[in-house]
């Protein structure tokens, strides 16, 4: 377990939550789409996350040392995130007769989209990502601090 | 005359790659490949820095924070480098400066 292995999982913590605010730019995007390739409304994206296999490094300057390296526990894992077109949105009735995609009873099918929901999610995509920057920057500090040991 | 050459890894035979070669005329040749494995790695981070660099230049790279923290580990292992180098200079600057 080392400092780059910390870079590893901020790095995915950070790609994690970029993609959970791209599944709500594209949620709040199509909110009023009602036409895709599939036929229907646009359906909500949602995004998962799941635990990423430990994450294994490329042998770094320093690894010399690993053998000395008093192993604690387990590899801390990583993180992956997937984005799931939603299955269970069936979308909203909305009775609109002008509207070019109204079936013959006027009404048309919104995608089933809570903009304050995808709102929410943003804040909590961006203080995530914020946090998994800290932890970046934290293991940074912590490496320097100890290249600093002996100094002076 | 014979003087057999200083070998850094015998003193410390706990940080010697491998207990095999800590003894032996073979480990003058280990500590000297160890520095060269060591700085092939240090390269590797650089190129791999370098790669990120030009992913993000050419708009392949989905993720700005990839580039910047390839950067920032080969920084990290740059200056580590430079620390041990500097260990190693000082211990040699104080052999040379030991009356003989």
């Amino acid at each position: 377990m080392s400092v780059f292995n910390i870079f590893q999982i901020a790095s995915q913590g950070m790609t994690a939550q970029r993609e959970r605010l791209e599944a709500a730019s594209a949620n709040l995007a199509n909110s009023n789409t009602t036409r895709t390739a599939e036929g229907g409304p646009y359906r909500r994206r949602d995004v998962v996350f799941e635990v990423a296999e430990a994450v294994q490094i490329q042998p770094r300057f320093g690894s010399i040392f690993d053998e000395v390296a008093v192993e604690v526990g387990q590899p801390a894992p990583g993180v992956k995130s997937t984005t799931l077109v939603s299955q269970t949105d069936n979308g909203v009735r909305r009775f609109d007769p002008n509207h070019p995609d109204a079936d013959t009873n006027g009404y048309v099918t919104m995608p089933d989209v809570d903009p304050l929901e995808e709102t929410v999610n943003m804040m909590s995509a961006a203080r995530s990502f914020e946090a998994n920057s800290t932890a970046f920057n934290v293991a940074k500090e912590m490496a320097r601090a100890s290249l600093k040991l002996g100094d002076s | 005359m014979n003087i057999s050459g200083f070998n850094p890894s015998s003193l410390f035979p706990q940080i010697s790659s491998g207990a095999t070669s800590a003894t032996g005329p073979t480990s003058a040749e280990s500590f000297g490949s160890t520095v060269r494995n060591a700085v092939e790695s240090l390269e590797k981070t650089q190129q791999s820095a370098n790669q990120e660099i030009a992913k993000a230049v050419t708009g392949e790279s989905p993720d700005l924070h990839r580039t910047i923290i390839a950067l920032q580990t080969a920084d990290l292992s740059f200056q580590f480098a430079l620390q041990v180098r500097n260990k190693v200079v000082n211990a040699y600057e104080e052999i040379m400066r030991m009356q003989v």
